[in-house]
């Protein structure tokens, strides 16, 4: 009885071991820094694809962000993002953005960018969201 | 024999509890509207992909892609007037462009960086109300609108959105590219310009 509970037990080891393993193969963080990291509303993973660059600037009164994202994997993955913009009280700017699809193949790198509703809005995050392909 | 045979039914048993528990945990679903057989209220700002003709999304992105970039150009500065005009829709498609301008109007309204001054299309109401205040007798003088007193627009918007349309047995891709350009109304020259390429592809 006692080795058969031993068995049972190696035999549950191997199958979770599987079970985990393709969550254990996608090691990549969603972003470089933990500044970043802040930044972002990562629905899950983002399959690969990390934000590696960030920066904020206002033109003509306007924030304006431009993320910089890279593949780091060797499939193509589609991800979608869209920029929310706070006043300086918290509050939601405007809408809501539509969710925009971007297509970044193996090891390529892209730019996204948002610019702000208006001059009310100080702070802002990224939403994406991510499928293999 | 019979400790081999009692191995691999319980490894059987294992494998068949994972299999179960693996089935049993839910993906993540994507922010995108599917075809299906049933009527759900979905998210207006979700990517629409049900065909490959003109949507929901391609107006909103471009609208946002135009407003954003309008907003950025120093030739805002100083809130300026704006008017609309027309954009030619030169694709094979019916496409409702003055839908994509009154979004992108009311994006530009909201920023308070623009004053929009009534468009040739909204005139006629706008000079009616004003004959209506000053030629019936029903108005004290007092908070009556004069006539005369419209702001004339600096600057107009116009436009045009073309489609390129590639088919083969079993794939179509459909090349949007909407052009806007802001005029400067008293010497004509551009002061604004920007575009916004959508690239659709879609296989039987």
């Amino acid at each position: 009885m006692k080795q058969i509970s031993k068995q049972f037990a190696a035999c549950a080891a191997l199958v979770a071991a599987c079970i985990t393993a393709p969550a254990m193969a996608d090691p990549v963080p969603n972003a470089s820094s933990p500044g970043i990291a802040a930044k972002l509303i990562v629905r899950g993973t983002l399959e690969g694809v990390q934000v590696t660059d960030l920066r904020s600037q206002r033109k003509n009164d306007v924030m304006v962000v431009q993320a910089e994202t890279v593949n780091l994997t060797n499939r193509d993955v589609r991800i979608y993002y869209r920029f929310r913009w706070t006043d300086a009280a918290g509050m939601q700017v405007g809408d809501g953005e539509v969710w925009k699809p971007l297509m970044i193949l193996g090891q390529q790198s892209q730019f996204i960018k948002g610019t702000a509703y208006g001059p009310q809005a100080t702070d802002f995050k990224i939403e994406m969201s991510a499928e293999p392909r | 024999m019979k400790r081999i045979s009692s191995l691999s039914k319980s490894c059987a048993l294992v494998v068949l509890l994972g299999l179960t528990l693996t089935a049993c945990q839910t993906k993540l679903s994507q922010p995108t509207v599917s075809l299906a057989r049933q009527t759900t209220y979905g998210d207006t700002k979700a990517v629409e992909t049900v065909t490959n003709e003109f949507g929901s999304t391609d107006l909103q992105m471009i609208a946002e892609k135009m407003v954003g970039s309008l907003l950025e150009d120093p030739v805002l500065a100083n809130r300026p007037t704006m008017t609309l005009t027309g954009v030619r829709n030169k694709t094979s498609e019916y496409i409702d462009t003055k839908s994509i301008m009154n979004t992108i109007q009311t994006a530009l309204v909201k920023s308070r960086k623009v004053k929009f001054t009534r468009s040739a299309d909204e005139m006629q109401q706008g000079v009616d109300e004003l004959q209506r205040q000053n030629q019936s007798g029903l108005y004290k003088a007092q908070g009556k609108a004069k006539v005369g007193n419209m702001s004339a627009a600096k600057y107009s918007l116009e436009g045009e959105i073309v489609s390129i349309v590639k088919q083969s047995a079993n794939t179509k891709d459909v090349f949007y590219k909407m052009t806007l350009k802001l005029y400067d109304i008293e010497d004509g020259s551009i002061e604004w310009q920007d575009e916004k390429e959508i690239r659709k592809t879609s296989k039987r």
